[in-house]
């Protein structure tokens, strides 16, 4: 029996779809749509980093103009400034806030939101509550949608490109009686559906990657974490490949039982509907249900019930504070009464609001965790929302991310607070080298194992997802009557 | 090179075959006439290896298409009532398409033969197919089978929708190819054109031949009076 190499097969079946140009107009659009999309995420992430940037140079400008100034004032050059008097470490460093950035996201530029999830930039200093409650998300839905970015055109649009590209790759023939003309050659049915579905497998994945590696190479000022950035490029190729894989082996099933091309299209942009739309719903709802959003406007009553109340204790706070640092508050190397508020009321209420509400912003982060996991363990049955949250965690996203940040944060903001205490609450002066020596945030990487667990976690969803509907598939078309 | 025994077919209640037997010697034009829903395609599925008998057995030379169907399908070719082809492709594309799933492998020049001998003009070889006429798409349909180098030739209401100056070129070439030694079964309803292309004919009646004579030892009207009073006696 002589039958056609399947390298021949996937040649002819290359010109075939070339030589069809509703084909080269659907992956051109898909080509534009994914071009704006790269393009919103990239300016996003050139400027937040530019954003980052100039914070980082003015603070440090800040500190270099306030070692100048204490100079001169030592070589009795200069005079201090009521305002502008760096010996005082309440002037020096109880005021001024240090810009913290977290370690770059692999693949910061799929998503064109402002933060996503986890900020950008956050501004600390020894008085600063820097855990706010903001967006809460635990819906799908509203994780779903947003911006016109590489996340939304693949998770949304990709498989819509799918089903119009495939809906149709035996279905039409079988609709027209052509398939029985292909059926009566010497190669299966089963390797012509094979051979087309992989012609349009590899288009739609050149385009997709050759236009999400070109913002990696092409375009200026996109941040990135170097290697872990190939990395991260590597592990969401490989789910895009899953992701896409899932959705044509899904149209080599429909095509396999449909009679006509319509039917099929009807019941892929169903399925679509369901597994992007309704489930993630669903699965939303589930998420809800399991681990109850954190409210916020509770939250902000709550915080401001706690500002009341520290407010009220104040005096108490101050003399706690002072008994225990072994300080005299009334002594009047205070100074001023801007002086002796920074110091006496100011810093110890922070600190007591810092004690009360770190666990509080704690709490939060853990429910926002849950949620997600909650949503992660939903993304088995949903290779839309799989994708989903795998983009968003590459893309920085992930709310393990933002708790490792914040913890990070407090870390620092401890060390700060340890360097400059004594010489605030003592008002001691301030000296070049204390601002030589200043603590500097050093951004550091998620801890591998509980990073990439999860990551390992979606890949196992799309690829069982993919991996199943393979297999039916595959038998549904060895069964499949022309 | 077709040899039909005893086949039986039923889909749930409906029996589509019951007990045919039909032979088409290599040379030979076969035309199996018969109401709607008398088995004809049902007869032809079979010999493609789409259906496989509830009993009785069909040979294609040697091999049985219910056991080895791929290995049949080297040896037949089969042209279906409408052939539709692929309308963003040229004939001489399409006919290398199909050549190719066939396993067979042609230069420009060898497909412009085909499709020459098929009848189609050459002007039309360059365009897309989805210009075409019916009676130019069957032209390729041929050209399919001529490429293949079947030796059996499986047709399905071949001429219906033709008008009667493409019927009877396809009705010239199928006598042209018959005469090279090509086996033909040709499931039709148009009685004039089986008297002019077959040198048998049989009349298929609820799955079973109820007639069956020599084209050449009969007229047309002879036909039309056996498949009425056939067709009759079963309604």
């Amino acid at each position: 029996m002589t039958t056609v190499a399947f390298s021949r097969l996937l040649h002819k079946e290359r010109f075939t779809f070339f030589r069809d140009k509703t084909n080269i107009a659907v992956l051109a659009l898909f080509a534009l749509c994914l071009a704006v999309a790269a393009w919103n995420g990239a300016r996003n992430a050139s400027l937040a980093q530019a954003v980052t940037t100039a914070a980082q140079a003015a603070d440090a400008n800040a500190f270099a103009a306030k070692v100048t100034l204490l100079r001169e004032i030592n070589a009795g050059e200069a005079e201090p400034g009521r305002w502008n008097d760096p010996r005082k470490a309440h002037q020096g460093v109880l005021h001024p806030k240090r810009p913290l950035t977290p370690w770059p996201a692999e693949m910061r530029f799929l998503s064109a939101e402002a933060d996503p999830l986890t900020p950008t930039l956050i501004e600390v200093g020894m008085a600063t509550r820097h855990t706010n409650p903001d967006p809460v998300f635990g819906d799908p839905s509203q994780r779903l949608d947003g911006p016109f970015d590489l996340i939304f055109v693949v998770v949304w649009l990709a498989p819509l490109i799918v089903i119009l590209l495939s809906y149709d790759v035996l279905a039409r023939d079988r609709e027209l009686g052509q398939a029985r003309i292909l059926a009566s050659q010497n190669t299966s049915l089963r390797r012509i559906v094979l051979a087309r579905l992989t012609v349009r497998f590899v288009s739609v994945v050149l385009v997709v990657s050759g236009i999400v590696f070109s913002t990696f190479v092409v375009l200026p000022g996109v941040p990135g974490a170097g290697m872990a950035s190939l990395a991260g490029g590597a592990v969401w190729l490989l789910g895009l490949l899953l992701f896409l894989g899932f959705w044509f082996s899904l149209a080599a099933l429909v095509n396999a039982r449909s009679r006509n091309a319509a039917t099929a299209g009807q019941t892929l942009l169903a399925v679509w509907a369901g597994l992007t739309l309704v489930l993630p719903l669903l699965i939303g709802v589930g998420a809800k249900l399991a681990s109850p959003p954190i409210d916020r406007f509770e939250t902000i009553l709550e915080y401001r019930a706690l500002s009341n109340e520290l407010n009220h204790y104040r005096e108490r706070i101050t003399r706690e504070f002072f008994s225990a640092a072994s300080v005299d508050a009334s002594r009047e190397e205070l100074g001023d009464e801007y002086s002796q508020y920074f110091v006496t009321v100011f810093y110890p209420m922070q600190l007591a609001f810092d004690d009360k509400y770190r666990a509080m912003g704690a709490s939060v982060e853990r429910q926002r965790i849950k949620q997600t996991q909650t949503l992660r363990i939903g993304a088995f049955a949903s290779p839309s929302l799989a994708m989903k949250l795998l983009s968003d965690d590459l893309a920085g996203g992930a709310p393990e991310r933002r708790q490792w940040f914040l913890h990070n944060v407090d870390v620092y903001q401890d060390r700060w607070r340890a360097a400059f205490d004594r010489k605030l609450t003592e008002v001691l002066p301030m000296t070049i080298e204390d601002y030589e020596t200043r603590p500097e945030f050093v951004s550091e990487p998620e801890p591998f194992w509980g990073r990439w667990i999860r990551i390992v976690g979606l890949l196992a969803a799309l690829g069982l997802a993919a991996g199943l509907v393979t297999i039916v598939a595959w038998r549904a078309l060895k069964q499949a009557a022309p | 090179m077709l040899e039909i025994d005893n086949l039986q077919k039923s889909f749930g209640a409906k029996q589509a075959l019951r007990g045919l037997d039909l032979k088409v010697a290599p040379g030979n034009v076969y035309a199996l006439l018969g109401p709607n829903g008398a088995g004809k395609t049902t007869t032809i599925n079979t010999c493609l290896g789409f259906i496989e008998p509830d009993r009785g057995k069909v040979l294609v030379g040697d091999i049985d298409p219910a056991i080895d169907p791929m290995d049949v399908r080297t040896l037949l070719a089969y042209i279906p009532e409408n052939v539709t082809l692929y309308g963003a492709l040229t004939g001489l594309e399409n006919l290398d398409y199909f050549s190719e799933l066939a396993g067979k492998r042609y230069g420009r020049q060898d497909l412009n033969v085909f499709l020459t001998r098929a009848g189609l003009p050459e002007e039309a070889m360059d365009r897309q197919v989805k210009t075409y006429s019916k009676g130019m798409r069957q032209k390729v349909g041929v050209a399919i089978a001529l490429a293949k180098q079947a030796r059996l030739l499986l047709l399905d209401e071949p001429t219906s929708g033709l008008d009667p100056r493409a019927s009877h070129e396809f009705s010239m070439l199928l006598g042209e190819l018959s005469k090279e030694g090509m086996a033909i079964l040709m499931a039709t309803h148009d009685l004039f054109r089986a008297r002019e292309t077959a040198s048998y004919i049989g009349i298929m009646v609820d799955g079973a031949l109820k007639a069956e004579m020599r084209a050449e030892e009969t007229t047309s009207a002879e036909i039309e009076r056996i498949y009425l009073e056939a067709t009759h006696v079963s309604q």
